[in-house]
Protein backbone atom coordinates (compact mmCIF):
# COMPACT_ATOMS: atom_id res chain seq x y z
CA UNK A 1 0.00 0.00 0.00
CA UNK A 2 1.43 3.39 -0.82
CA UNK A 3 1.74 6.41 1.16
CA UNK A 4 -1.37 8.07 -0.68
CA UNK A 5 -3.30 5.22 -0.94
CA UNK A 6 -3.62 4.43 3.17
CA UNK A 7 -7.28 5.25 4.32
CA UNK A 8 -6.47 7.82 6.27
CA UNK A 9 -5.76 10.15 3.64
CA UNK A 10 -9.52 10.20 3.61
CA UNK A 11 -9.96 10.93 6.93
CA UNK A 12 -12.13 14.44 7.19
CA UNK A 13 -9.50 17.11 8.98
CA UNK A 14 -12.95 18.23 10.82
CA UNK A 15 -13.99 15.22 11.90
CA UNK A 16 -10.85 13.62 12.75
CA UNK A 17 -10.99 14.96 16.16
CA UNK A 18 -12.60 12.48 18.23
CA UNK A 19 -14.94 15.05 20.24
CA UNK A 20 -16.49 16.74 16.86
CA UNK A 21 -16.57 12.98 15.22
CA UNK A 22 -18.53 12.20 18.52
CA UNK A 23 -20.81 15.48 18.43
CA UNK A 24 -21.28 14.92 14.63
CA UNK A 25 -22.39 10.97 14.62
CA UNK A 26 -24.62 11.57 17.49
CA UNK A 27 -26.38 14.42 15.59
CA UNK A 28 -26.52 12.00 12.57
CA UNK A 29 -28.94 9.90 15.04
CA UNK A 30 -31.64 12.92 15.04
CA UNK A 31 -33.32 15.36 13.52
CA UNK A 32 -32.04 18.08 15.80
CA UNK A 33 -31.13 18.26 19.43
CA UNK A 34 -30.59 21.14 21.92
CA UNK A 35 -27.39 22.48 22.95
CA UNK A 36 -27.50 20.52 26.57
CA UNK A 37 -28.60 17.27 24.85
CA UNK A 38 -25.73 16.99 22.77
CA UNK A 39 -23.71 18.24 25.96
CA UNK A 40 -24.63 15.74 28.58
CA UNK A 41 -24.29 13.37 25.30
CA UNK A 42 -20.67 14.10 24.33
CA UNK A 43 -20.15 14.91 28.36
CA UNK A 44 -18.06 17.74 27.88
CA UNK A 45 -18.40 21.21 29.02
CA UNK A 46 -20.78 24.43 27.81
CA UNK A 47 -17.70 25.85 26.60
CA UNK A 48 -15.83 23.19 24.70
CA UNK A 49 -19.08 22.38 22.83
CA UNK A 50 -19.32 26.06 22.13
CA UNK A 51 -16.00 25.95 20.14
CA UNK A 52 -16.81 22.74 18.47
CA UNK A 53 -20.16 23.59 17.48
CA UNK A 54 -18.14 26.83 16.23
CA UNK A 55 -15.91 25.37 13.91
CA UNK A 56 -18.46 22.77 12.72
CA UNK A 57 -20.80 25.46 11.64
CA UNK A 58 -18.06 26.92 10.25
CA UNK A 59 -17.27 24.06 8.06
CA UNK A 60 -20.90 23.23 7.22
CA UNK A 61 -21.38 20.60 8.40
CA UNK A 62 -24.20 21.86 11.11
CA UNK A 63 -27.14 24.32 11.20
CA UNK A 64 -27.46 26.19 14.46
CA UNK A 65 -30.67 27.77 14.95
CA UNK A 66 -32.33 29.58 18.54
CA UNK A 67 -35.30 29.84 20.00
CA UNK A 68 -36.90 29.95 23.27
CA UNK A 69 -39.53 27.88 25.43
CA UNK A 70 -41.18 30.53 27.56
CA UNK A 71 -38.61 32.94 28.76
CA UNK A 72 -35.51 30.25 28.07
CA UNK A 73 -33.47 30.39 24.99
CA UNK A 74 -32.50 27.43 23.46
CA UNK A 75 -29.97 26.68 21.22
CA UNK A 76 -30.70 23.64 18.75
CA UNK A 77 -27.42 21.62 16.79
CA UNK A 78 -29.03 19.80 13.54
CA UNK A 79 -26.51 18.10 10.94
CA UNK A 80 -26.83 18.95 7.58
CA UNK A 81 -26.53 16.98 4.01
CA UNK A 82 -22.99 17.86 3.73
CA UNK A 83 -22.17 16.73 7.68
CA UNK A 84 -23.66 13.96 6.42
CA UNK A 85 -21.87 13.20 3.77
CA UNK A 86 -18.46 13.99 5.22
CA UNK A 87 -19.64 11.75 8.60
CA UNK A 88 -20.00 8.76 5.98
CA UNK A 89 -16.92 9.39 4.36
CA UNK A 90 -14.82 9.68 7.35
CA UNK A 91 -16.41 6.74 8.96
CA UNK A 92 -15.69 4.65 5.23
CA UNK A 93 -12.14 6.09 6.23
CA UNK A 94 -11.99 4.41 9.65
CA UNK A 95 -13.34 1.22 8.51
CA UNK A 96 -11.06 1.04 5.72
CA UNK A 97 -8.53 1.10 8.24
CA UNK A 98 -9.71 -0.97 10.97
CA UNK A 99 -10.87 -3.47 8.44
CA UNK A 100 -7.10 -3.48 6.55
CA UNK A 101 -5.55 -4.50 9.99
CA UNK A 102 -7.98 -7.08 10.25
CA UNK A 103 -6.75 -8.78 6.55
CA UNK A 104 -3.13 -8.28 7.62
CA UNK A 105 -3.57 -9.90 11.35
CA UNK A 106 -5.56 -12.99 9.07
CA UNK A 107 -3.44 -13.26 6.40
CA UNK A 108 0.05 -13.33 8.92
CA UNK A 109 -1.90 -15.73 11.85
CA UNK A 110 -3.91 -17.49 9.55
CA UNK A 111 -6.97 -16.76 10.95
CA UNK A 112 -10.26 -16.22 8.75
CA UNK A 113 -11.17 -12.47 8.79
CA UNK A 114 -14.77 -11.10 9.33
CA UNK A 115 -15.24 -8.89 6.81
CA UNK A 116 -16.75 -5.56 7.79
CA UNK A 117 -19.28 -3.56 5.53
CA UNK A 118 -19.48 0.03 6.61
CA UNK A 119 -23.22 0.54 7.17
CA UNK A 120 -22.68 4.37 7.77
CA UNK A 121 -23.04 5.99 4.46
CA UNK A 122 -26.31 7.21 5.83
CA UNK B 1 -1.26 -0.55 8.80
CA UNK B 2 0.25 0.23 11.94
CA UNK B 3 -1.02 -0.73 15.15
CA UNK B 4 -1.83 2.57 16.47
CA UNK B 5 -3.88 3.97 13.94
CA UNK B 6 -6.09 0.97 14.25
CA UNK B 7 -6.29 1.13 18.31
CA UNK B 8 -7.36 5.17 17.59
CA UNK B 9 -9.54 4.47 15.25
CA UNK B 10 -11.71 1.47 17.45
CA UNK B 11 -11.40 4.12 20.30
CA UNK B 12 -12.94 7.23 17.94
CA UNK B 13 -15.64 4.99 16.75
CA UNK B 14 -16.69 3.94 19.95
CA UNK B 15 -16.88 6.84 21.59
CA UNK B 16 -18.71 8.39 18.81
CA UNK B 17 -21.24 5.36 19.34
CA UNK B 18 -21.40 5.91 22.87
CA UNK B 19 -22.13 8.97 22.47
CA UNK B 20 -24.83 8.59 19.52
CA UNK B 21 -26.89 6.03 21.38
CA UNK B 22 -27.33 8.82 24.69
CA UNK B 23 -28.29 11.27 22.47
CA UNK B 24 -31.04 9.01 20.61
CA UNK B 25 -32.45 8.13 24.16
CA UNK B 26 -33.40 11.10 24.60
CA UNK B 27 -35.08 11.16 21.72
CA UNK B 28 -37.46 8.65 23.13
CA UNK B 29 -40.21 10.86 24.51
CA UNK B 30 -42.19 10.65 21.25
CA UNK B 31 -43.39 7.17 22.41
CA UNK B 32 -44.47 8.04 26.07
CA UNK B 33 -45.98 11.03 24.48
CA UNK B 34 -48.00 8.71 21.72
CA UNK B 35 -49.03 6.39 24.57
CA UNK B 36 -49.97 8.73 26.78
CA UNK B 37 -52.80 10.04 24.20
CA UNK B 38 -53.73 6.33 23.61
CA UNK B 39 -54.27 6.02 26.76
CA UNK B 40 -56.39 8.74 27.62
CA UNK B 41 -58.43 8.21 24.27
CA UNK B 42 -60.33 5.34 25.58
CA UNK B 43 -62.23 6.92 28.39
CA UNK B 44 -62.62 10.54 26.74
CA UNK B 45 -64.18 8.28 23.97
CA UNK B 46 -66.57 6.24 26.74
CA UNK B 47 -67.52 9.11 27.94
CA UNK B 48 -68.90 11.05 24.80
CA UNK B 49 -70.88 7.85 23.63
CA UNK B 50 -71.99 6.90 27.19
CA UNK B 51 -72.05 9.56 29.56
CA UNK B 52 -74.53 11.72 27.64
CA UNK B 53 -74.34 15.41 27.35
CA UNK B 54 -72.51 15.35 30.64
CA UNK B 55 -69.93 12.60 29.87
CA UNK B 56 -68.80 14.63 26.20
CA UNK B 57 -68.40 17.58 28.01
CA UNK B 58 -66.41 15.91 30.42
CA UNK B 59 -64.65 14.27 27.97
CA UNK B 60 -63.92 17.40 25.41
CA UNK B 61 -62.79 19.20 28.71
CA UNK B 62 -60.15 16.14 29.72
CA UNK B 63 -59.03 16.39 26.08
CA UNK B 64 -58.72 20.12 25.73
CA UNK B 65 -56.29 19.83 29.09
CA UNK B 66 -54.41 16.82 27.97
CA UNK B 67 -53.27 18.38 24.77
CA UNK B 68 -52.65 21.74 26.56
CA UNK B 69 -50.22 19.92 28.98
CA UNK B 70 -49.02 17.28 26.35
CA UNK B 71 -48.06 20.35 24.18
CA UNK B 72 -46.66 22.27 26.97
CA UNK B 73 -44.31 19.04 27.98
CA UNK B 74 -43.38 17.99 24.35
CA UNK B 75 -42.03 21.73 23.79
CA UNK B 76 -39.89 21.20 26.71
CA UNK B 77 -37.75 17.93 25.26
CA UNK B 78 -34.27 18.68 24.26
CA UNK B 79 -34.10 16.15 21.21
CA UNK B 80 -36.22 15.13 17.97
CA UNK B 81 -35.09 11.54 16.43
CA UNK B 82 -35.20 11.54 12.63
CA UNK B 83 -38.87 10.85 11.10
CA UNK B 84 -40.15 12.33 14.19
CA UNK B 85 -42.81 14.41 12.40
CA UNK B 86 -43.58 11.41 10.04
CA UNK B 87 -44.39 9.36 12.76
CA UNK B 88 -46.32 12.37 15.08
CA UNK B 89 -48.22 13.04 11.79
CA UNK B 90 -49.02 9.40 10.52
CA UNK B 91 -50.52 8.10 14.24
CA UNK B 92 -52.42 11.14 14.97
CA UNK B 93 -53.34 11.50 11.61
CA UNK B 94 -54.70 7.96 11.82
CA UNK B 95 -56.32 8.33 15.71
CA UNK B 96 -58.14 11.53 13.94
CA UNK B 97 -59.70 9.65 10.95
CA UNK B 98 -60.94 6.76 13.50
CA UNK B 99 -62.32 9.09 16.21
CA UNK B 100 -63.94 11.78 13.21
CA UNK B 101 -65.76 8.17 12.45
CA UNK B 102 -66.26 7.02 15.33
CA UNK B 103 -68.46 9.80 16.66
CA UNK B 104 -69.97 10.52 13.50
CA UNK B 105 -71.31 6.88 13.17
CA UNK B 106 -71.64 6.37 17.71
CA UNK B 107 -73.60 9.83 17.81
CA UNK B 108 -76.22 9.33 15.02
CA UNK B 109 -76.37 5.59 14.65
CA UNK B 110 -75.36 3.91 18.33
CA UNK B 111 -75.81 6.36 20.77
CA UNK B 112 -75.35 5.34 24.30
CA UNK B 113 -74.88 1.48 23.21
CA UNK B 114 -71.99 0.15 24.67
CA UNK B 115 -72.09 -2.52 22.20
CA UNK B 116 -70.67 0.18 19.17
CA UNK B 117 -68.81 2.54 22.13
CA UNK B 118 -66.72 -0.01 24.17
CA UNK B 119 -64.87 -2.03 21.07
CA UNK B 120 -64.19 1.94 18.83
CA UNK B 121 -62.98 2.92 22.34
CA UNK B 122 -60.36 0.20 21.77
CA UNK B 123 -59.76 0.66 18.20
CA UNK B 124 -59.24 4.23 18.14
CA UNK B 125 -55.81 4.71 19.99
CA UNK B 126 -54.75 1.94 18.01
CA UNK B 127 -52.86 4.13 15.75
CA UNK B 128 -50.84 5.71 18.47
CA UNK B 129 -50.21 2.94 19.64
CA UNK B 130 -48.75 1.56 16.99
CA UNK B 131 -46.95 5.43 16.45
CA UNK B 132 -45.39 4.37 19.77
CA UNK B 133 -44.31 1.04 19.26
CA UNK B 134 -43.19 1.84 15.39
CA UNK B 135 -39.46 0.92 15.80
CA UNK B 136 -37.02 3.95 15.41
CA UNK B 137 -34.65 4.80 12.77
CA UNK B 138 -31.44 2.17 13.56
CA UNK B 139 -29.32 5.00 13.59
CA UNK B 140 -27.31 4.05 15.95
CA UNK B 141 -26.22 1.44 14.03
CA UNK B 142 -24.50 3.64 11.72
CA UNK B 143 -21.34 4.06 13.75
CA UNK B 144 -19.80 0.12 14.43
CA UNK B 145 -18.42 -0.48 17.04
CA UNK B 146 -14.87 -1.54 17.73
CA UNK B 147 -15.57 -5.58 17.74
CA UNK B 148 -17.38 -4.78 14.56
CA UNK B 149 -14.34 -3.38 12.71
Amino acid sequence: MSAASHPRHRLDEVIHSPLRLSIVSALSAVDKAEFRAVRDAVEISDSLLSKQVALLEQAGYIDVQKDRVGRRPRTWLALNEAGREALAAHLSALADITHGHRLVAAATQGHPTKTWAPSARA
Amino acid sequence: MDARTRTEAEATLASARTARTSLVAGGNWLRRYLLVFAAASVPVVLLIGLGGQRGATIGTMLWLFLVAGMSWWGARQHVVLRGHKRRSFLAFGGWGVLYGATLLVGVYLFPGQPGFWVPAAVITPVPLVLGACWPTSRGDRSVPSASDA
